[in-house]
């Protein structure tokens, strides 16, 4: 089987839920405790797309509103972006479509996707209809829970996949 | 211009007439105009081109014109061919150099300023960060016992410390190897050494170009420039950049500043061989195997040179150490079981108050009190293992007030002979056996002095004169004196008998009345069955008559002989029963 190496960067504004999205991924955990990461960290896991094993090196960077802030260098090199925002908090959408623009003034256009996280907390869904379109600023987007694990393997997959047809 | 061609030249010889001409001169002189004519029309063009390479090679000018058009493909062709120009070049160039260096240096400085600086600074650098290693290994060592060890071999060998020092203990060895995509923290392949168990190296490849990234960028230095190490405790990550990729290398211990050349020859190695493959991984993803033999030279492992005597001396010495320690416990342990046994002895022995005992300097300190009868506490040591070095001791004099003690006391006092028993009965002296009266009378005596002793009971003290004469009279009444039928007088057998009786008893009789006693002898006289009641009843009775008779006819006093019938006893015989008596007091 071919095996391909790629990175990817989880962006978004702090306490989105980043860190839970990738340690639901990897780990198949949550927790309920938040701890914001500092910097960067990392961890990896290998997906199989078709007839391909990926290995993942994720990079999930620390919460920030301003990707310059964030430290651009994390991104060089970068595969695919995981923008992920908070669907109870409609200021992080607002984030997430300013480090988008920015993302791609640092590495330009590659594989992204936004989640919209949190889908758990529907009694406090505050994203309107326009907002939650599955194609926002021209983004493909997905509701996703790092608490129940919805959509969490989809997002991933679907960036994977977007990856290798890129 | 004028050329060489002297014997030919048709413009010399058309000037000068032939002086050997022939008888037909014009003939000759057409024929020769011709020829001349012909010479030209046919060799003109090649002198032209002779005189033009002629005047090329002769004028400088034109010479250089000429060779300047060549030289540089000349030079290109001939370098590829061999080394042979660079040979020739060297040593014109190198004094050529020095000329214009002589002449004038600044074009050589201002040419060769953008490298000088870091070149210098990448000098100063390593100088100093060996001379660091240096100190610090030698400020480590140099108050141990290794460190005098190696100051004497410093001064012996003519060496410094700091290299004596840096040739022992540089010890290392490289456990992991990472080579990174530098662009994307993507590890391209990863060795480690064996026995090492790394976790997961696409995360560490990860977050070391992370951590690189982040000093970069937190302190604004350029892209060629960054983290050359990082220090974990005792493993030092060491990393080399390469345009393409970097070589990180996990080390165990301290490398010498020579490792960075190996890493160095690695990494240019690396992408001498593998820069396309590592372009198009980055850009593909795909991973590629890098050739075995180029990072295989970095995992090295450098063992101390005395590495297994150190070790085994090491090891020797802890042993030793442990044994010391073992043993110095185990003594401890032991003279402290058999410090308490003793004391333990010395409290169950009667006559002996410890009222003190405590260890200090590995010896027992012993203060109390002790009878002088009480057993030696000297003697007891040997039984528990011990010696006088170990114990010191010190004793105060008392007497016990034990009965068992006080008899001993008495036993001492008094010396009793040896048929004494000397025991006490509450706070009563019991004087048992046999003795001389004035020992018995000494005895009571002295008895009651003594500490203890509140009664002296004597009861059971027998005289020993009457014990002698008790005993004499015992034997004397078991003589027998035998009597033949119906007769009044011994037989032959027991006129014998009677003979000695009567000696025996008339001389233990006066021994008797020599001690103060008096002998009572009473004679017993019996018949046998045969014959009347009444024959028999006299008869015993007249045999008792005789021996009577016979005794105080010894010597006996009669009034200290009696007689009497045994009708108890059927036999024809008589015997006496002699009993010892305190004289009357006169």
């Amino acid at each position: 089987m071919e095996t391909l190496h790629r990175k990817i960067c989880l962006l978004g504004a702090m306490a989105v839920g980043k860190t839970s999205l990738v340690r639901r991924f990897v780990e198949g955990m949550f927790s309920e405790r938040y701890q914001a990461t500092i910097g960067v960290k990392i961890d990896r896991k290998t997906v199989v797309s078709g007839n391909r094993q990926v290995n993942l090196v994720i990079w999930d960077l620390q919460g920030d509103d301003d990707i310059e802030r964030v430290r651009a260098s994390y991104l060089r090199g970068v595969s695919g972006l995981l923008i992920v925002a908070d669907g109870t908090r409609p200021d992080t959408l607002q984030t997430a479509s300013q480090i988008r623009a920015d993302a791609d003034r640092s590495v330009g256009r590659v594989p992204t996707l936004l989640l919209l996280n949190k889908c758990d907390l529907q009694d406090t869904w505050h994203v309107d209809d326009r907002g939650a379109t599955p194609d926002w600023n021209g983004l493909h987007t997905l509701r996703t829970s790092a608490r129940t694990g919805e959509n969490v393997e989809e997002a991933f997959s679907a960036l994977v996949g977007r990856i290798l047809t890129a | 211009m004028r050329t060489n061609d002297g014997d030919t030249d048709g413009m010399s010889g058309a000037d000068a007439p032939d002086p050997a001409a022939t008888p037909s001169p014009d003939r000759e002189v057409l024929a020769r105009s011709r020829w001349q004519e012909l010479r030209s029309l046919l060799l003109d063009p090649e002198r032209r081109r002779l005189r033009a390479v002629e005047e090329k090679i002769e004028d400088p000018g034109l010479y250089a014109d000429a060779v300047s058009r060549v030289l540089p493909e000349a030079i290109s062709r001939r370098g590829v061919k061999d080394r042979e120009l660079t040979t020739a070049l060297g040593p014109v160039v190198g004094e050529a150099i020095k000329v214009s260096i002589r002449k004038n240096p600044q074009p050589l400085v201002e040419a060769i300023f953008p490298i000088m600086g870091p070149a210098i600074r990448r000098a100063i650098a390593t100088a100093l960060s060996e001379l660091t290693q240096s100190l610090n290994t030698a400020l480590e060592y140099s108050l141990t016992p290794r460190g005098v060890a190696w100051r004497i071999e410093a001064v012996r060998t003519g060496k410094s410390f700091g290299e004596v020092v840096l040739r022992h203990s540089l010890v290392y060895r490289v456990e992991q190897l990472f080579v990174i995509h530098p662009e994307t923290g993507l590890l391209i392949d990863h060795v480690s050494a064996p026995g090492v168990q790394p976790l997961s190296p696409d995360m560490v490849a990860g977050m070391l170009t992370a951590i690189v990234d982040f000093a970069r960028d937190s302190f604004h230095v350029s892209q060629s420039e960054g983290l050359d190490s990082l220090e974990l405790g005792e493993l030092t990550v060491w990393i080399e950049r390469g345009p393409l990729a970097t070589l990180a290398c996990v080390i165990r211990g301290h490398a010498p500043l020579s490792y960075r050349q190996t890493m160095q020859g690695a990494v240019e190695e690396l992408h001498s061989v593998h820069a396309p493959d590592i372009a198009q991984s980055a850009a593909s993803g795909h991973s590629f195997a890098v050739r075995p033999g180029i990072l295989e030279p970095c995992l090295v492992v450098k063992r101390q040179e005395r590495g297994g005597s150190g070790s085994w001396r090491l090891a020797a010495l802890v042993v030793t150490v442990l044994l010391g320690i073992g043993w110095f416990a185990a003594t401890r342990i032991l003279d402290g079981r058999r410090f308490d046994r003793y004391v333990g002895a010395l409290r169950d022995e009667p006559g002996i108050v410890v009222a003190n005992a405590e260890r200090a300097g590995g010896r027992l300190i012993l203060t109390g009190l002790r009878d002088p009868i009480a057993r030696d506490p000297v003697a007891m040591l040997e039984a528990n293992g011990l010696d006088t070095t170990r114990v010191s001791a010190h004793w105060e004099p008392y007497l016990a007030l034990r009965p068992d003690f006080i008899a001993r006391r008495a036993a001492a006092a008094l010396q009793p002979p040896p048929e004494v028993q000397v025991a006490m009965r509450s706070d009563t002296l019991v004087l048992g056996g046999v003795a001389p009266a004035w020992w018995r009378a000494r005895a009571i005596e002295l008895a009651a002095t003594l500490a203890g002793v509140s009664a002296v009971d004597a009861g059971s003290l027998r005289d020993s004169i009457d014990v002698a004469l008790t005993t004499i009279a015992d034997r004397l009444n078991d003589v027998v004196i035998t009597f033949g039928p119906a007769q009044t007088s011994p037989d032959a057998v027991g006129e014998p008998r009677l003979d000695s009786l009567a000696r025996s008893v008339r001389l233990l009789s006066r021994g008797a009345a020599i001690n103060g006693r008096q002998v009572m002898t009473r004679v017993y006289g019996s018949a046998d069955s045969v014959g009347t009641r009444e024959f028999n009843a006299i008869l015993r009775l007249a045999r008792a008559r005789t021996i009577r008779s016979r005794l105080v006819a010894a010597g006996l006093d009669p009034r200290t002989v009696t007689t009497a019938a045994d009708s108890g006893r059927v036999a024809r015989r008589a015997s006496v029963v002699i009993t010892v008596h305190r004289s009357p007091t006169p």
